[in-house]
């Protein structure tokens, strides 16, 4: 097939995806609570408002460090070899969470767009 | 699949020059913080196995690469990620090959990567047991199309120069 087909094919899914990902990185509400699961169970709800610093174990061995510091909630330390959680650094809102994959941790601020109203016209 | 030795020597040779790309990738810091996000290098080679030595042999350096990879960098655990999107890599590239000609390879490039990023993102979701990491996709899309270009075209200036000395 010709290269124009192609280009038009890639084009459009460049652009979609990019207009989706600005769109998640301009829209960030920030939140007031994280939502930490392990293994896909819900396992502790941390108020971003009340600095904290805490350990996550997992029981298969291996741990994160997580830091609730000024409205952002972060992994400080863990025992993954790649610590991609840690680069992805503090997260105060926004709907993509931080993510340890070898500890199966997800750590989520949960946005507060759905349950309150963003404007009151009355 | 019966090999020869010429045969043999090629797909060894390939997936030496795939294990020190791969190694050499993995010293890289990741530029942005985003899990998956990373240039794919070592694809160069799959590219030019898959055009140059045939589908069916170009599974083999693949699969050789990424088990070797993963016990060279120790990231043994993350094998499985690298298996599955591996796995979906290939698959989509068999298929986008049929549909293109050799001076396309960029194509096939860019459409392995996506397929890449699904089959991680897939995997991931799987182990911590909840979708939201499929928030990473547009970010994920927006960079494999653009290292699958980059890597395409890195395969593809590869295959037009060593075509000529015909020695795959």
């Amino acid at each position: 097939m010709k290269n124009k087909f192609w280009i038009l094919i890639i084009m459009a899914v460049f652009v979609i995806s990019a207009a989706f990902a600005v769109y998640q990185y301009t829209h960030k509400a920030p939140g007031r609570f994280a939502e930490i699961t392990q293994d896909g169970v819900l396992i502790r709800t941390v108020d971003l408002t009340v600095n904290a610093e805490f350990t996550i174990e997992n029981p298969a061995g291996g741990y994160n460090r997580i830091q609730v510091k000024g409205g952002a909630v972060s992994v400080i330390e863990a025992s993954c070899p790649d610590k991609v959680c840690i680069h992805q650094g503090a997260v105060s809102g926004g709907a993509q969470p931080i993510v340890c994959l070898p500890n199966k941790l997800v750590i989520k601020v949960i946005s507060p767009s759905g349950d309150e109203p963003d404007l009151i016209v009355g | 699949m019966r090999l020869n030795i010429k045969e043999i020597s090629k797909i060894a040779l390939l997936t030496a020059v795939a294990l020190i790309l791969f190694v050499v990738e993995a010293q890289i810091p990741a530029p942005i913080p985003v899990p998956g996000v990373k240039l794919g290098l070592a694809n160069v080679v799959t590219l030019f196995a898959i055009f140059s030595i045939g589908r069916k042999k170009a599974v083999i350096v693949l699969l050789l690469r990424i088990v070797l990879g993963s016990l060279i960098t120790g990231q043994v655990a993350a094998m499985g990620f690298s298996l599955a999107g591996g796995a979906l890599c290939y698959i989509v590239m068999c298929v986008v090959r049929r549909f293109v000609t050799e001076r396309q390879i960029w194509v096939v490039s860019v459409f392995g990567a996506i397929g890449h990023n699904l089959g991680q993102l897939a995997v991931a979701a799987f182990v911590v047991g909840t979708a939201s990491v499929f928030l990473y996709l547009p970010i994920l899309l927006v960079s494999g199309i653009l290292t699958g270009l980059f890597t395409g075209l890195s395969a593809q200036y590869l295959y037009k120069h060593l075509k000529k000395l015909n020695i795959m």
